[in-house]
């Protein structure tokens, strides 16, 4: 191997090596309100553009929605580039949460919300007992 | 030698409300607080004797001294102060119960494994991996740098933050890694369910097991109830009204209310519980979960949803599909 081409392969490695560091990502555990996972929930990135066409360079986005699923232990992540995003989640029986994500180039954000009881499901579902 | 206090415990067998004090009245043993004051705390463990000195009348109710797994079920069930994480399994908790019990001597602020050659002392050798019987002195060491001794008393075993004094909820023991909190979780329930539901969930779903081995029983789920109850995953939590027992959400998942009576039905003696009958609690919770299950199985039990909303009327549907229920089952 010639001298040029050690070096494009170190170059190669070394700029490999810095777009892995820099990764955005976002994850995130969704939970009951005491803690307990919930697997299969839905959860939808939806890209918020704010700032994009007056020149703000640092969210970056993504054009169309993601939508993910959180595994058997509630977990969902994915990466993404930076920028400002909308997460909602929604699971059977339970009221859907959202909120806004900032995700900055290189770091991870976190979204772990805790879901409550949807009342309106509980009025048509829940079973009430003397006490 | 440290002050030494003579166990005249309420049992009159020489176990007294403290472990740490009064471990005098077993096999002759000393505990001595001076060489193992730093080991436990001993200048915080008057804090923490001044708060076991007076059991909970309901702990004591509660918790047969003469069976072990009482300890575990009031340390399971009970929603109460005392705090119980076993980082070790629940080996550990049958193991220290038998080394309170068994008797054991204690030299130079030790615990050893001498035990009486008979009853429960005996069981002790069986239950302790190795004959240890030192669970008590060892210092447990979190995730995150603390230090944490167990300590047992008449409500069960507890840890305790060697540094303050302070007992540990489950959920603390947790955050500092000290064993894995979700050991014995109920396969039937989900990750992160907190460690106080675990028990009274199994006290129903058992009880509600048992009941489904009856003819009549089992008939009127098809011969389906037992497989159905243990495919499903039961969330609990709170779902925010305190009349509602439970709620069925799909033929495998059912919600059971944190803060209705599935937790917090406790029958009184000589009075009719609901639909007048004489309930005991794993009755009750057992009996909830199977009308759950006449939900879950609706195209064979022909069940419909029979909410009652809050501030409404009782719904009579309810009513009449628990009556059904309790015809088959009760």
């Amino acid at each position: 191997m010639s001298f040029f081409a050690k070096c494009g392969c170190v170059f190669a490695l070394v700029l490999l090596s810095i777009l892995a560091s820099v990764a955005s990502e976002l994850r995130g555990v969704v939970t009951d309100s005491e803690g307990g996972v919930i697997p299969g929930a839905l959860v939808i990135v939806h890209w918020d553009r704010s700032g994009t066409r007056v020149g703000l360079k640092s969210n970056v986005g993504i054009k169309q929605d993601l939508i993910l699923e959180t595994n058997v232990k509630g977990e969902f992540e994915s990466e993404l580039p930076q920028g400002f995003y909308d997460v909602f989640v929604a699971a059977t029986g339970f009221t859907p949460d959202c909120r806004k994500v900032r995700i900055r180039r290189g770091e991870t954000a976190t979204y772990t919300p805790r879901l409550k009881a949807d009342p309106l499901v509980g009025n048509e579902l829940g079973d009430t007992f003397p006490q | 030698m440290g002050e030494r206090e003579e166990a005249n415990g309420p049992w009159g067998d020489g176990f007294n409300e403290t472990l740490f004090s009064d471990f005098t009245g077993f096999a002759g043993g000393v505990w001595d607080t001076e060489n193992n004051g730093d080991h436990f705390g001993a200048r915080e463990y008057h804090k923490i004797h001044g708060s076991w000195l007076s059991p909970d009348p309901a702990g004591l109710a509660a918790v047969d001294m003469t069976n072990p797994q009482t300890w575990n079920r009031y340390a399971y069930v009970m929603n109460n102060p005392v705090s119980f994480v076993d980082p070790l399994g629940l080996y550990l908790m049958d193991c220290a119960w038998y080394c309170v019990m068994g008797g054991a001597n204690v030299v130079d602020g030790q615990l050893q494994t001498v035990y009486s050659s008979s009853g429960l002392g005996s069981q002790a050798a069986t239950q302790c991996p190795n004959n240890d019987c030192s669970v008590f002195t060892r210092t447990y060491s979190g995730n995150s740098g603390g230090n944490f001794s167990l300590l047992a008393g008449v409500n069960g075993l507890t840890w305790i933050n060697n540094n303050n004094g302070d007992e540990l909820t489950s959920s603390a023991a947790s955050e500092v890694g000290l064993g894995d909190p979700q050991s014995g979780l109920p396969s039937n329930l989900f990750p992160g369910t907190p460690q106080e539901y675990w028990g009274p969930f199994l006290q129903g779903f058992n009880a509600a097991l048992k009941d489904l081995k009856r003819k009549k029983c089992a008939r009127f789920y098809g011969g389906q109830g037992s497989a159905r109850m243990s495919a499903t995953m039961y969330r609990i939590f709170d779902l925010g009204n305190s009349g509602v027992g439970a709620r069925t959400e799909d033929p495998t998942s059912v919600f059971i209310n944190s803060n209705g009576p599935y937790m917090n039905y406790s029958p009184t003696v000589g009075q009719a519980g609901p639909f007048g009958l004489y309930w005991t609690q794993p009755q009750f919770q057992a009996f909830i979960l199977l009308h759950e299950l006449g939900h879950q199985l609706s195209p064979i039990t022909g069940f419909q949803p029979d909410a009652s909303p809050p501030g409404g009327p009782a719904n009579p549907l309810n009513r009449a599909q628990s009556m059904k229920v309790i015809g088959a089952c009760f």
